[in-house]
This record gives structure tokens, C-alpha cells and sequence, in this order.
């Protein structure tokens, strides 16, 4: 008990620890409150407008985006706002193509599709946001599946917009095929922040970050490493035992972090996660396990000096925090997309989509899969740092 | 007199580069042991392999009689170590450092705090004990370091360098400590590259160059090894070759340099030197300034041995 209270006070009296790990997550979640705007973050997410250019036969892609649409009013070439409170993803106004080009300029419409046939579809978008992205990724998983598509719209016309429910299911990540039951009004959006993306890619790294406690604490023990280490390995205490108060400390004080980042995020600005704060708590926590294995992993693993390390460390929790969507919010459903393996691998993508998972979905089995492969995870990259660490003697000190 | 610490045949290669070469070292108890050589002699790689913290590739080591493996935890509570560089939590007060070392070894917390007291006293850093590692002087930090490896009263001490930029008053408070410990009983393994400090505090020196024992025995008994007995300097220009020749012809003659107007003769064991070349100088009226003999040093015998200064 007193090693681990000395290694406590060690850890919290390191100030560049606390910065990265606690003030720097919480300045980060600021910044991305103050840019996105406090009506932004609380609005309820709204149907994206989008203007549709039709300029030949398109009876199945019609159908299609009807199925998740409401089709707003043009007077005199011009999309008037719509106040339907129907729940669908997008509201579509037919334009000429020069009416949306001058509408999309005015930011009436977000984007414009142009429409020669049911394959030959065009987007056009004024600028790169996650608005525009929503469009974009709803028009690949149209393409991906559209011979699937135009069969089911031959053999039933009407199925058609359940195809629509389907693509916009998978706009947000998750297909039905994997998961259980979505609940209407998260996936319509009544409830939907698309901004949440960048605050549960914000934990994820501060989770991570843990891995600079552990990354110090392997510093520390390892004889080739430093001084300090040199010193403890002559001690007559067992290094196992060294090691499992130092994690202990580093997890205790993470935990205690992220406790205060959530207060502050939930308190103070006042980010609506949607409840279920004991699951967000649970996985931060197998989330702060992972960044202590992915630390000690990289303090035992690689060769050279303290900056090399954390230099490496630092790029592959910037590099997983990246694609779990913390510099572009929807680069976790990019990534859904493209390269599914490595959302079950990457640890912050796994962190973001169990978020994402409590938000969206009735069932909890999604989440604790998430929980369950972060364990896994860190386990394994665990097992390797001890089998490291646990040897007799150096090479070289 | 019990052997405390016995290393035979040790061999430790890195790669082609052979840093310990067939060592073999026995420290009897009581003693200072001084290791002296310069630096990458090999004292650092002997002193890690005594500890079991370095893989070798032969010979064995014991200590108080066993066999030291890794997990030698009852050998190694016996033992203290102060290594070169300071090893102390930079975050942690000069007590709580040395409480957190000592409760390495000490597990019951009312001898603990005894033994943290007295090391305190030992190293006088009473009034210092709330201080953080940054607000110490390097002297002091060193007599933090120092007693982060004594707290416990171990019977065997290891010190790797311990006065490394360490300012001359905290050196000599150094030495004299090491000195007050061996007379408490424990035995001290020493290491320097400083070989004023080794004469000063050790009972018996081994010097090793690249990883060998080249001279080992009591001060005295090293510096019997070699053939200086005395050497004279004289700060005297315009020498020339007939009179240099002329000196070399002195008795006991063994070694001369002639330098910068410096003239440094090396006499083998015999009396009278500094009268017999003073007289010649005298002799051939040759001016001269500043004279001085001196005995041999460790250096000296590190000189004869291997060619090479000590601080090369």
C-alpha cells in the first residue's frame, strides 16, 4: 500500500503527465465545443437538404431515397425550407441543374445529385463536412448495392424503401444483419449529434494517453532503462510485484481523469452522451487498460532512448485516434467502410463505436463486444511486456 | 575473515567487443575493496554482473558464499547499491525516497522509520528531509543517492562511482562516510576512476583495464609491482643532448621525458636521486627553477603496465 501511494504522488506530481493526460483532453473537448457552437451541439440533428437533378430514367434510386426522404416545395427555382416532422434522413427538392447549382451556392441544399440513370449518379458538394460526407457515404452503400438494389426493386417495387432504411442504417455504421435493434429515433436522428463523433474520439485518446504512465513506469523498473531501474532490480522485491503497483497507481489516477473529463463535458458544457454513464465508465476503463498495455508494450518492446519511445507512442495513439474520427468526425464510419478489420482492431475505434453502440442501439451486446475485444486486446499486447519484462538478466545495461 | 564476495573467470563479450576478460576478484570481509581503472575498463560491467542484473557468458559469482541469480532475494537484502548516476523519484521529498528504498528491503514499518531516521542523520540531510530531488545541491543529491542504498544497513555496499561532479567538500563528506560504514562493519565494493579517492579510503585495489585485473593487493603492495620508485621534476630549459645523456647515466636511472623545459626523470628504488641530479645540474652550471619528487601513484602503476594514463 505505501509503494503504491509513493507511486501515486510520483505520477501526479509529474505535470507533463497530468497536461497530456487530463488538461490537454479537456482543452481539445473546449476547442470542439466553442468551434462547433452550443446550439449546434444541443440542436437535434435535421434532415439533411439535398437537391436531386433528374436527367433520365432512375425508378429504382427514386425509390430508394424516397424511402428515407421528404420531398420539400420549390417556388420559382428556389428549396424552401421544410417543416415536415417527419423522421427521415434527408429532404429532397427536384431542381434543375442550374437551379441547384445557385441553390447549393446559397447553402439551401447541402448537395445536389446528379441523376442520368439509376447507376449514373453524380454528387456535387459546395464543401467537405460531415453534412456532405453523410451524403456521400449514403450514395457509396447506394452504389455498393445497387444490383442488389434494382433486383429487389424489379421483383418489388415497394421494398425499395426499405433498402433506403437499410443504407441509412449503415451510414451510421452498423448493418442490420450485425446488430439487434435499432432504435427509430436515434437512427432518424431526433437524438442524433453528429458532432458526439468527436467528443467519443476525444476519450478514446484520453484513454490511450494513459499508455504514458505505463511507458514512464517500464522506464523505471528496467535496469537497461535507467538508474531508477538499476536500483530496483538489485532490491529484493519482485519485479511482477513492482510492476503491478506501478500499473495500479497509473490506472487508479486515469480512471480518476476521466471521471473529471466526463464531469466537465456533462456539467460544465453540457454534451448530451445520452445517459448510460456507468457503460461509458466501464468502457473507459477496459479503455485505460488498453492505453496501459499499448504503453508497456512500446516502453518494453521498442529499442532506444525515452523520446523515441514516446514519440512512437504518440503517433500511434494520434494515428488510432485519427481514424476513430477525432480530426473528421465521420472518418469512423470512412473507416466502417472501407477497411471494417481495422475498426475491430483499433482500440479508439472500438472505444468510439462502443459509444456510439450505447447511443444507438436497444441492446448492450454490441458495447461489451466492443468491451470484450479491447480486453483481448490489451491482454495479448500485455502478455508480450511481461514476458519482456519478467526475464532474469540484461544483455546490456 | 570470511570471503564476501567471489568472481571467478568471469567473461562478458558484447558482440566482438570482450568488456570483462577472464576476471577474477575476492573480497574478504571488512574490507574497501577499491576497483580502479578508467572509463570502460569494465567496472561498471563487473559490478552489474556481481548484482545478476547482466548476463554473462562465463564464470561464476557468489556472494556471502552462494551462487547470485536474479532471484537471490535473500542475498540481495543484504546488499546496498549506489550506482553512478542518481536514482531517486524526482517527485518524491528526500524522506519519502529514501523510505520507499528502504521499504524495498524493510518491510515493518516501526524499523522502517528507525533506520530512514538514521540514514537521514548519517548522510546530514536532516534539514532537508521535505525537499524535492531538483531543489538539492549536486553534493547533496549525491548524499541522497547514497542513502537511498544504505537505509537498510546492508552488510555489503556497492558504490559505482559515487563522486562523479561531485564539488570537493561533498566528496570528502562522501569518503569519509564510506569510511564510517566499513568501520560499522559493513564491507564496501568501490569504484572510481579517481585514484586519489581509492588511495585514500581503500584497504586493497584491484586495477583493470579492458575487463582484466592488471594489479591487485594493498596500495602499497601495488605500487611494489612496478619499477618507478621516484620521480623528480625540474623546470629547467636548454638541455641539451650530451647532458641528457649524462642523467640517463645516474644511478637507479629508469625512464626520462624532456619536455616544454620540463624535465621528468624516473628513478628506480635506490636513495639519494634528487641530491645526485641536483648536484650534476649544479655541476654543469645549469639554471634551474622548480624541483620536485615525487613518490609513485596508482597512475604510475597504471603508467607502467599498460602504457597509458590512467584519465586517458
Amino acid at each position: 500500500m505505501r509503494l503504491y501511494l509513493y507511486h501515486l504522488k510520483n505520477l501526479i506530481k509529474t505535470k507533463e503527465l497530468l497536461f497530456w493526460t487530463m488538461a490537454f483532453p479537456i482543452i481539445l473537448g473546449t476547442l470542439f465545443f466553442a468551434a462547433f457552437g452550443n446550439a449546434k451541439m444541443e440542436d437535434n440533428f435535421s434532415r439533411i437538404p439535398v437537391g436531386v437533378v433528374i436527367e433520365g430514367q432512375a425508378d429504382a434510386f427514386e425509390a430508394v431515397i424516397k424511402g428515407i426522404s421528404v420531398e420539400g416545395e420549390v417556388k420559382n427555382g428556389k428549396a424552401l425550407k421544410s417543416n415536415s416532422k417527419k423522421d427521415t434522413l434527408f429532404t429532397i427538392y427536384y431542381l434543375s441543374k442550374e437551379e441547384a447549382k445557385k441553390e447549393l451556392k446559397k447553402e439551401s441544399i447541402k448537395a445536389y445529385m446528379f441523376v442520368k440513370s439509376d447507376e449514373d449518379i453524380t454528387l456535387f458538394v459546395d464543401k467537405s463536412d460531415i453534412i456532405s460526407s453523410i451524403v456521400e457515404t449514403f450514395l457509396n452503400e447506394y452504389k455498393a448495392q445497387m444490383s442488389a438494389i434494382q433486383m429487389i426493386f424489379e421483383e418489388n417495387p415497394e421494398r425499395a424503401a426499405k433498402i433506403g432504411q437499410k443504407l441509412m442504417n449503415k451510414i451510421y455504421g452498423k448493418s442490420e444483419e450485425n446488430f439487434i435493434v435499432l432504435k427509430e429515433e436515434s437512427v432518424s436522428g431526433d437524438k442524433y449529434n453528429p458532432y458526439i463523433n468527436y467528443f467519443y474520439a476525444l476519450i478514446a485518446m484520453t484513454c490511450l494517453f494513459g499508455s504514458m504512465f505505463s511507458q514512464k513506469g517500464i522506464k523505471e523498473l528496467q535496469a537497461d532503462q535507467s538508474a531508477l531501474g538499476v536500483r530496483r532490480n538489485a532490491a529484493p522485491t519482485k519485479k511482477m510485484t513492482m510492476l503491478f503497483i506501478d500499473v495500479m497507481a497509473a490506472l487508479t489516477i486515469q480512471f480518476v481523469e476521466i471521471v473529471i473529463a466526463f464531469i466537465y463535458f456533462i456539467g460544465i458544457l453540457k454534451i448530451d452522451f445520452g445517459g448510460k454513464i456507468v457503460y461509458m465508465l466501464i468502457m473507459s476503463a477496459a479503455g485505460i487498460y488498453v492505453g496501459n498495455s499499448i504503453g508497456m508494450f512500446i516502453g518494453t518492446v521498442v529499442k532506444g532512448n525515452s523520446a523515441k519511445k514516446e514519440g512512437i507512442m504518440l503517433a500511434v495513439n494520434l494515428l488510432c485516434c485519427h481514424f476513430a474520427g477525432l480530426m473528421f468526425g465521420d472518418m469512423l464510419n470512412i473507416m466502417e467502410q472501407h477497411a471494417p478489420w481495422f475498426n475491430r482492431i483499433n482500440p479508439a475505434a472500438l472505444i468510439a463505436n462502443a459509444f456510439h453502440s450505447l447511443a444507438i442501439y436497444n441492446s448492450l451486446e454490441p458495447f461489451f463486444m466492443n468491451v470484450v475485444i479491447l480486453l483481448i486486446i490489451g491482454t495479448v499486447l500485455n502478455v508480450f511486456s511481461i514476458a519482456i519484462i519478467r526475464r532474469k538478466k540484461y544483455a546490456s545495461i | 575473515m570470511s570471503t564476501v564476495v567471489k568472481i571467478e573467470n568471469l567473461v562478458k563479450r558484447y558482440g566482438d567487443l570482450v568488456a570483462i576478460d577472464h576476471l577474477n576478484l575476492e573480497i574478504q570481509e571488512g574490507e574497501v575493496f577499491g576497483l580502479l581503472g578508467p572509463n570502460g575498463s569494465g567496472k561498471s560491467t563487473t559490478i552489474h554482473c556481481l548484482l545478476a542484473l547482466l548476463q554473462y557468458n562465463k564464470g561464476n559469482i557468489s556472494v556471502f558464499g552462494q551462487e547470485i541469480r536474479p532471484d537471490s532475494y535473500d542475498l540481495k537484502r543484504d546488499i546496498g547499491v549506489i550506482m553512478q548516476n542518481v536514482a531517486v523519484f524526482e517527485k518524491l521529498t528526500v524522506e519519502e525516497n529514501i523510505d520507499y528504498f528502504c521499504g524495498l528491503y524493510i518491510k515493518n514499518k516501526k524499523k522502517r522509520k528507525k533506520l530512514v531516521d538514521e540514514a537521514i542523520e548519517f548522510v546530514e540531510l536532516n534539514e532537508f528531509r521535505k525537499y524535492y530531488p531538483k531543489k538539492l545541491s549536486g553534493g547533496l543529491l549525491r548524499r541522497l543517492n547514497i542513502a537511498c542504498g544504505i537505509a537498510h544497513k546492508p552488510k555489503l555496499i556497492i558504490l559505482d562511482e559515487p563522486t562523479v561532479a561531485v564539488d570537493p567538500q561533498s566528496r570528502n563528506k562522501i569518503l569519509e562516510g564510506i569510511k564510517k560504514l566499513n568501520e560499522e562493519g559493513a564491507t564496501i565494493i568501490y569504484t572510481s576512476h579517481y585514484m586519489e579517492e581509492i588511495e585514500q579510503i581503500c584497504t586493497r585495489i584491484a586495477i583493470i583495464d579492458k575487463g582484466k585485473v592488471i594489479a591487485l593487493g594493498t596500495k602499497e603492495e601495488c605500487k611494489a609491482m612496478i619499477k618507478t620508485g621516484e620521480t623528480i621534476t625540474v623546470d629547467v630549459p636548454g638541455l641539451n643532448g650530451e647532458q641528457l645523456k649524462s642523467i640517463e647515466g645516474l644511478p637507479h636511472f629508469y625512464k626520462m621525458e624532456y619536455e616544454n623545459s620540463i624535465l621528468k626523470v624516473r628513478f628506480e628504488k635506490g636513495k639519494h636521486n634528487l641530491i645526485r641530479l641536483l648536484d650534476y645540474l649544479k655541476e654543469q652550471d645549469i639554471d634551474f627553477g622548480r624541483v620536485y619528487s615525487e613518490v609513485p601513484s596508482l597512475n604510475d602503476v597504471f603508467l607502467e603496465i599498460t602504457g597509458k594514463e590512467l584519465r586517458d
